[in-house]
């Protein structure tokens, strides 16, 4: 047998070596990276502020926030964004609503009921939903959710807020359902055994003593699953039309704030034109709403209860 | 190679992209619908080599290409009308006059029902579907049916893409709107075109009433135009005179009307004499 000589890697080396320079060179590499990508942002973030400061110039905010009708490239332009506000609020309440119970008591279910093998196999295909691709979700919104709604309301149109707002639920359902698993499973285990110990009923417990001190962590996968649904883009482009009225039938089509920039931009956008300004105006406000609902779920996620298993 | 413009040249650049494709070897067109107006903004910008445009360059999109240096040519190669579509069961609507067609789409118009638009029809609301603002077909429609360009009412569906249009048409029982002939010959099972009234009976939209003149203030002529420097390239011109030479047989079956031989042979002229300025100018 060979004895193995064994070579230092580079890495290892004492601090006034070559391994010390390649040290410096890494740390100057991920500093570079870093610094792109918190850059990117920023610029993203200076496009966004400079397009909505020139919009805000020309349009009044009163008349944005305020105003009932969007229709930014008429002759005799209207800028109130809110019936956009409406088709965005509407989906994302309709979608939050399917996904909720649908993904809490997933969680529910795989944290506290499942056995371990049906347990691995369900939370497979909850990743598995997890993984389908946006447009995927948009095609089924068009292709199966809208002629499904058809047989029953013949009525409704080709592109309709209903099957939109059912399929972004059946999106954002995986992500309610994780979080809220996560959040269950950081109940101290002392919680459950007590209340089990009590003699109360297994569905009781995670119901009386459970859930309750899970109840932030729970809000926030709420929460961050209505973010993903504000900022969902593919579906309701696809699916829910271009309409920007305010229309109080589901089955009608509506305009959200995301189909708007999308539907828009398809199109050739010219940089100092008045849609890349309306365009602009619009994604600030999208991102702002997603920023603030994201930080109110990681606030929220920040601050376990006392005594939690995973601080 | 990069061409960008019109969606209603679209499917006679794609049957043309297709056979140039067979002819010639590679793929290497790569074939965008920004609308029109998109596509002469990136003509212009030097962004493409050729545009598809289903109304002509505006005085101000002209200026715009000088400014920047950037010199081009014309050229007709098909003819087209824009079709009202209705849902396909709505049978009580055969033909609409000019004068019905500019109330409904004026600017502010608070028609919003078929039975506002003609008394007697049934008071179901009418949906309506259209080009949007970056689109000849828009520009064009308007300037005919309503009296000038970009006046229309803004309550209606915009998609930038036609299919759409007629998707969202023959998905909406009592929806209607406007497209490309090509585009609603491409859906006919789905769609029912309507007649247009311009003073002179009903008239159907079809290549042979574009031909002869009788549906004839909805009609326009569709173009290429081709930036003179990107003709430098041999490519660019070959693929320009194929489509010029191809479109009397791939119009009509995409669902255009071919222009006359004469103008075929003028287009190949204006192209000849743009790739001899574009070789001067290099030299």
């Amino acid at each position: 047998m060979v004895a193995r000589t064994v070579t230092r890697p580079l890495f290892l080396e004492g601090t006034g070596g070559p391994g010390a320079r390649a040290d410096r060179v890494a740390r100057r590499v991920f500093l570079a990276c870093a610094a792109l990508t918190g850059g990117t942002a920023a610029v993203v973030l200076g496009v966004l502020a400079v397009g909505a400061a020139q919009f805000f110039a020309e349009a009044p905010a009163g008349g944005f926030f305020a105003g009932t009708t969007w229709a930014p490239f008429a002759e005799e332009p209207r800028f109130g964004v809110w019936p956009l506000v409406a088709a965005t609020s509407r989906i994302t309440i309709g979608a939050i609503l399917v996904a909720a119970p649908l993904g809490l008591l997933s969680a529910v279910y795989l944290q506290h009921y499942a056995g371990r093998r049906t347990g691995a196999v369900v939370a497979a295909a909850v990743a598995a939903l997890a993984s389908v691709p946006t447009v995927v979700f948009g095609y089924v919104a068009l292709n199966a959710a809208t002629p499904l709604l058809r047989l029953v309301w013949p009525g409704a149109e080709a592109f309709n807020g209903a099957s939109a707002t059912l399929v972004v639920g059946l999106m954002i359902a995986p992500t309610v359902a994780f979080l809220g698993r996560e959040a269950l499973a950081a109940v101290p285990p002392a919680y459950f055994h007590a209340g089990m110990a009590l003699g109360a009923s297994r569905g009781r417990v995670v119901a009386l003593v459970v859930a309750p001190a899970a109840a932030r962590g729970i809000a926030a996968a709420v929460l961050l699953a209505m973010a993903r649904a504000v900022g969902e883009t593919m579906i309701v482009t696809m699916a829910a039309g271009s309409h920007a009225g305010l229309a109080w039938s589901p089955l009608e089509g509506v305009r959200t704030l995301t189909a708007f920039v999308a539907q828009t931009s398809l199109g050739d956008i010219a940089p100092d034109g008045p849609d890349f300004r309306a365009v602009a105006a619009v994604a600030a406000l999208l991102f702002v709403v997603t920023y603030a609902m994201h930080a109110a779920g990681r606030a929220l996620l920040a601050r376990r209860p006392a005594g939690s298993a995973h601080p | 190679m990069v061409v960008d413009g019109s969606n209603s040249v679209l499917p006679l650049s794609e049957a043309v992209a297709a056979a140039f494709a067979e002819r010639h070897g590679g793929g290497r067109v790569a074939l965008r619908s920004s609308g029109t107006g998109g596509g002469f903004r990136r003509l212009c910008d030097g962004e493409t080599d050729i545009a598809t445009a289903s109304r002509p360059m505006s005085a101000r999109e002209r200026a715009r290409c000088r400014e920047r240096g950037v010199r081009h040519v014309a050229l007709p190669v098909a003819r087209d009308g824009v079709t009202v579509v209705a849902h396909s069961r709505n049978a009580l609507v055969a033909c609409l006059g000019l004068g019905e067609l500019r109330r409904l789409w004026a600017p502010g118009s608070e028609v919003s029902t078929w039975r506002a638009l003609r008394p007697g029809l049934p008071a179901q609301a009418v949906r309506l579907y259209a080009p949007g603002s970056d689109s000849g077909t828009f520009d064009f429609f308007t300037r005919v049916v309503v009296g000038r360009a970009k006046a229309s009412r803004a309550d209606y569906d915009p998609s930038a893409d036609h299919e759409t249009i007629a998707r969202g048409v023959a998905g909406t029982p009592w929806a209607m709107g406007y497209m490309g002939y090509a585009h609603y010959a491409a859906n006919r099972h789905a769609l029912r075109a309507l007649q247009v009234d311009t003073g002179a009976g009903c008239v159907a939209p079809s290549p042979k009433s574009f031909a002869d003149g009788s549906y004839s203030p909805l009609v326009r002529e569709l173009h290429l135009y081709v930036a003179e420097d990107a003709l430098r390239r041999p490519a660019v011109g070959r693929f320009a005179g194929f489509f010029v030479d191809a479109s009397p047989r791939l119009a009509p079956e995409a669902g255009y009307a071919a222009l006359s031989a004469a103008q075929y042979v003028r287009s190949r002229a204006l192209l000849a004499e743009a790739t001899r300025a574009a070789e001067r100018g290099s030299s």
